[in-house]
């Protein structure tokens, strides 16, 4: 069943005792109280997730609700909860989209130690997947929506999720949030663009959340096989070229782009090797997304081949030897 | 900079930190090492390089350090003396190598 399937009123007294609800691979029991704009915005953006009324066993058990007192009437605010404990400071009433998201890939990006966590936008087409690692304000959430519109599976935004064990990349179709100029871009990329309401004054600017498309969301347990790893940048008046990355450096600023790297330690450096030595680098310098797209589609037909590292570590034992 | 073998009042030799907790990645460009004690990912020049690889056939003083590298690269010691104990001091303090005082 899809939160789609239940009533606005459904969902609020699902809401209300915690509602069950999967994004990728992680199962959530989400309780709202008196935030019954959060429960209309939940029932359009959160439509295609699988909810569940079987008890489950639960990743994240997060609250979100307003603070006692005389908050609920000067400058109302609202918590978000994580297994009872603050996980941050209370944000205005009206900003509890925003909030809950936040709050959820805090979770995440706390917990999650079974991945190499990279903080990156992933798309795929045919098993075969883009990874876009960049810092806010490079264009990656932006170029991840206009791809996912444009016959790319969306996997994540904010989360590329890389297992160590298999070097697969595991889908997170969370809400992309879209911060300033670019809500306006993507409302004028695409019709199809699902858009939520406009946060104004956040703690990052102006954000609105765009709703990945449904078969992203369905075929959330299918991973993907890194193939390119491209680092964007968008610069006004770039050219909308793709430039080759040197592998070594392509580590280093994945290494220094992940959430755990080194939390995981040698696992960590073996992942991200493994990553770059299978993966064709390079760096984006966007302006256009109309440009982008077309680019990004050759650069998958030609699929050029992939240089595989030699081992030096054989080389260091054989001299130390 | 030298460090002396408290006991015996010479220069110690250099040696690396922990060979089996060093991992490699090298495409033909620059090389990374990471070192598994720190969790630090390091990329390395090619003097970098070279005295790491001489420090893991056996440990080194400077001054053989210095030597051996002039050797390779077709300089003299006085040249390399500088950079190299400039080098020894910054590997050092990021934990790739250590004074072997044995």
């Amino acid at each position: 069943m899809k939160i789609a399937d239940l009533t606005v009123m459904e969902l609020q007294e699902r809401l209300r005792t915690g509602l069950m609800y999967q994004i990728g691979p992680f199962k959530f029991q989400l309780t709202v109280k008196n935030c019954k704009t959060l429960v209309s915005q939940l029932h359009w953006l959160f439509a295609h997730y699988p909810t569940f009324s079987q008890p489950q066993l639960i990743d994240f058990s997060i609250q979100v609700k307003r603070p006692q007192l005389w908050r609920r009437w000067w400058r109302p605010q609202v918590e978000f909860r994580t297994d009872g404990e603050p996980g941050m400071a209370p944000f205005p009433l009206d900003h509890a989209l925003p909030m809950l998201e936040w709050g959820s890939n805090w979770c995440i990006a706390t917990h999650a130690h079974r991945y190499l966590m990279l903080h990156a936008a992933v798309v795929e087409r045919n098993g075969q997947a883009i990874l876009f690692p960049a810092w806010p304000g490079s264009g990656k959430s932006t170029l991840c929506a206009a791809l996912s519109l444009s016959g790319w599976r969306m996997l994540s935004d904010e989360f590329g999720l890389l297992e160590p064990e298999t070097g697969l990349l595991q889908p997170l179709p969370k809400l992309i949030p879209l911060k300033n100029t670019s809500i306006e871009v993507m409302k004028r990329f695409s019709p199809e663009a699902v858009i939520g309401p406009l946060f104004e004054k956040t703690r990052k600017g102006m954000v609105a959340h765009f709703r990945p498309p449904a078969a992203s969301i369905e075929r959330a347990e299918e991973k993907a096989h890194p193939r390119w790893v491209i680092f964007p940048r968008y610069k006004p008046g770039a050219n909308n070229e793709l430039i080759l990355v040197e592998k070594s450096q392509a580590l280093l600023r994945l290494a220094n782009n992940a959430f755990n790297y080194k939390l995981l330690g040698v696992s960590g450096f073996q992942a991200a090797r493994q990553l770059v030595d299978q993966c064709s680098c390079y760096e984006l310098n966007f302006d256009n997304l109309r440009a982008v797209i077309p680019l990004l589609l050759s650069l998958y037909e030609q699929q050029p081949a992939s240089q595989s590292a030699k081992s030096i570590s054989r080389v260091v034992n054989e001299t130390a030897g | 900079m030298t460090i002396y073998c408290q006991k015996k009042n010479k220069p110690a030799n250099w040696r690396l930190a922990d060979l089996d907790q060093l991992l490699w990645a090298d495409w033909g460009e620059d090389t990374i090492v990471f070192n598994g004690l720190s969790a630090d990912t390091h990329l390395l020049n090619a003097m970098s390089l070279d005295v790491l690889l001489l420090l893991a056939k056996q440990p080194l003083s400077l001054d053989q350090l210095i030597t051996s590298l002039a050797n390779q690269w077709q300089q003299t010691s006085e040249q390399l003396a500088k950079p190299v104990s400039n080098l020894i001091h910054n590997l050092d303090c990021l934990g790739l190598i250590e004074p072997d005082f044995t």
